[in-house]
């Protein structure tokens, strides 16, 4: 070992490469989850408001993408969504929610019953290293009676609407975390 | 040996022994253990290089499919549109072929892109294996810092307690208990030598006056002549 080697080495990454966890995850990340291997391809941050902060990633396998939604706030809550067309949930749902300013307490989903949940204004960043701009939204959880699927409607600006279908998946599910460049 | 030879000899000598000095085995474990890590942090950047390659390959596979696919579609809506009498079937089936021909050509191109993702497939196995390499000598010198702090720690507690147990001078301690033990028996004989000096000093004066002092009080004189009364008085 050469006495002046230190200089040369590279910074220390933030996580720890013998056990990365899920929460370390960034932009350029690869994991494993459902017999597939994901790229992170982009990295969202959700501001809820006081200082609550939750996190998305968009994963693409090739022949699939999905959402990873990160709330690591009080316990791990991790998610796994694709986003739907709004009107698959209600055709008159969109108009709905701008005549009652909210969505019903109940919507069903390919034969199943979700249940509002509850309702969250927060704002959208999909700079989370940056203090980039910020979108306003305002988003409804609903859940099924076991709280296994989740159908997520967000209403972004006065008359734009978004909808997503998921489950809540544990921690386990992910597998050989890599890091990106 | 020269003479510089020898001097140099000297100061290496000295120097490695400043370093030896220097060198803590669990902060310098520490820092190897931080070294590997760095290096399976590169190690795992690259196997990551190469799985996104193979998502890249499957993705481009999955697209060329979807491509295949469409131009089938197309071929399909010429064919039915010429059947439907909108465009002349000449130019529909020369369309149609063509669309047909890319649709062969993307499945073809999907196939390669699938072999080649294959193949990165196959060396992520060869990278697997030196990365779960890496993890485990890093588990392996984890536990070993484990065992070489717990072994420090008792070490240094060992050597405190010796240290201490050196510096206890037992023999002086005994000597100066009994260096005060003699001492308090000097200090008893003088003070009885005094009392003696004190005993011996006395006039003949004040030794009468001494025995006039300690004689009968008046009261015990008279229970003393009641007594030679009473004596007197049972002779007769």
């Amino acid at each position: 070992m050469g006495i002046f080697d230190f200089l040369k080495k590279d910074k220390e990454p933030a996580y720890d490469p013998s056990n990365i966890r899920i929460t370390d995850l960034k932009a350029g990340f690869i994991l494993d989850y459902d017999l597939k291997s994901w790229q992170v391809k982009e990295a969202y941050q959700y501001d809820w408001g006081n200082h609550y902060f939750t996190r998305e990633f968009l994963l693409d396998s090739g022949d699939e993408v999905v959402y990873l939604h990160i709330d690591d706030n009080e316990e791990l809550d991790l998610s796994i969504s694709k986003k739907i067309k709004i009107r698959a949930l209600d055709v008159d749902l969109p108009e709905y929610i701008l005549k009652h300013e909210q969505p019903p307490k109940k919507i069903v989903y390919e034969g199943k019953e979700y249940y509002l949940d509850r309702e969250s204004p927060g704002y959208f960043s999909d700079e989370p290293d940056n203090e980039g701009s910020w979108a306003e939204l305002i988003s409804w959880d609903y859940y099924d009676k076991e709280e296994c699927y989740m159908v997520t409607v967000e209403q972004w600006g006065d008359r734009e609407f978004a909808a997503s279908h998921g489950k809540m998946v544990k921690e386990y599910e992910f597998s050989n975390i890599l890091p990106g460049n | 040996m020269s003479i510089f030879k020898r001097l140099f000899k000297i100061g290496q000598a000295e120097a490695h022994n400043i370093v030896d000095k220097l060198e803590d085995p669990i902060k310098l474990t520490e820092q190897g253990i931080r070294d590997l890590k760095n290096d399976l942090d590169q190690s795992l950047k690259s196997f990551a290089e190469v799985k996104a390659l193979s998502i890249k390959n499957r993705k481009e596979a999955n697209d060329l499919r979807n491509q295949a696919t469409s131009f089938e579609e197309k071929a399909i809506l010429l064919l039915q549109k010429a059947e439907n009498g909108e465009i002349d079937s000449n130019e529909a089936d020369r369309l149609a072929t063509e669309a047909l021909a890319k649709k062969e050509e993307a499945e073809q191109s999907a196939r390669i892109a699938d072999q080649n993702a294959t193949k990165v497939d196959a060396q992520l196995t060869q990278l697997d294996q030196n990365i779960k390499k890496l993890r485990s000598n890093i588990s392996h010198y984890e536990n070993e810092l484990k065992t070489l702090k717990a072994r420090a720690k008792v070490s240094d507690a060992t050597a405190k307690l010796n240290k201490q147990m050196a510096q206890v001078d037992s023999n002086g301690t005994i000597s100066m208990l009994e260096k005060m033990k003699e001492k308090v028996t000097e200090k008893e004989a003088l003070s009885e030598a005094y009392a003696d000096i004190a005993d011996s000093g006395r006039s003949v004066e004040e030794e009468i006056d001494d025995v006039l002092k300690s004689g009968p009080t008046p009261s015990s004189s008279d229970a003393l002549a009641k007594l030679k009364e009473k004596m007197k008085s049972g002779k007769a």
